[in-house]
């Protein structure tokens, strides 16, 4: 299941309380889904330092948060998510981790900082899924998203989904080894 | 070099330039996340002229780790 908690005030701006609101939706997540009431004590750490549920190998979960958003997935599947607020982006940021047709995506879109995070958080949501931090080449994963929304990527066994809102937060959620139609439910709140 | 990754750094997080020391570690003691994180890197190779590749990203942990490895690109 997806959980996104959007804010149209200045709800969470601080790490502090995005952190808050990540624990509260992982507790009432892995509680509602699974029956699952953690502790402090209840997860373990990967060399890059993605947690997993000590006692539970076969749920796997996801947690992301930017100002005035946070966002959950927990999945039978290996999954990640990212939310990202849509704001104005570095043109250098964009030429070191998007490929030639990414950037001429954005440079003729209607909506360039809606597509240079759509592009970004598809690709941390990878990065995220595979539990290896930083340290994979952002290039080397290429999308395409078309008109209807449909994604497409050179990436193998993996699905994606986009969730935005008002073009002012993205969204983006990955499954590896999965390739069957995305029918995750998705709770969703807007605080305003 | 430390003070140039430090004036680059303060353009993603709101903290006192004097809490800032080579034991700093961004992610956890500045919620710096993976996009400043990595749009910090883009400024530095843009202003340095150098490369940092992202298979290098894995072993900085701490902000002195990472002036460690610039000043040796910079000898490179």
């Amino acid at each position: 299941m997806i959980y996104i908690v959007f804010s149209r005030g200045d709800h969470f701006s601080k790490a502090e309380e995005q952190s808050d609101m990540s624990r509260h939706l992982l507790r009432a997540g892995l509680s509602g889904e699974h029956g699952i009431n953690i502790g402090n004590d209840d997860f373990i750490k990967n060399a890059w330092g993605k947690p997993f549920l000590k006692d539970h190998p076969d749920i796997y979960f996801n947690v992301s948060h930017c100002s005035g958003g946070v966002a959950l997935s927990i999945s039978s599947f290996r999954t990640g998510i990212d939310i990202e607020r849509v704001r104005s982006f570095s043109e250098i940021t964009a030429r070191k981790i998007l490929t030639d047709n990414e950037l001429e995506t954005i440079k003729n879109s209607k909506y360039p900082e809606l597509d240079f995070f759509r592009f970004w958080t598809l690709k941390e949501s990878y990065l995220k899924a595979l539990g290896v931090g930083m340290s994979y080449p952002l290039k080397k994963i290429s999308f395409t998203i078309d008109q209807n929304s449909n994604i497409t990527t050179n990436l193998k066994g993996c699905m994606f989904a986009l969730f935005e809102n008002d073009r002012n937060f993205v969204a983006a959620v990955c499954y590896l080894n999965r390739s069957d139609y995305l029918k995750e439910t998705l709770i969703y709140r807007l605080l305003s | 070099m430390l003070n140039i990754i430090v004036k680059d750094l303060l353009e993603y997080v709101d903290v006192e330039e004097s809490t800032i020391t080579e034991k700093t570690k961004p992610a956890t003691d500045l919620h710096l996340n993976s996009y400043d994180y990595i749009c910090l890197v883009g400024k530095l190779e843009d202003d340095l002229g150098i490369t940092i590749s992202e298979s290098d990203l894995r072993g900085f942990t701490t902000l002195g780790d990472l002036d460690e490895y610039v000043q040796k690109k910079m000898i490179q």
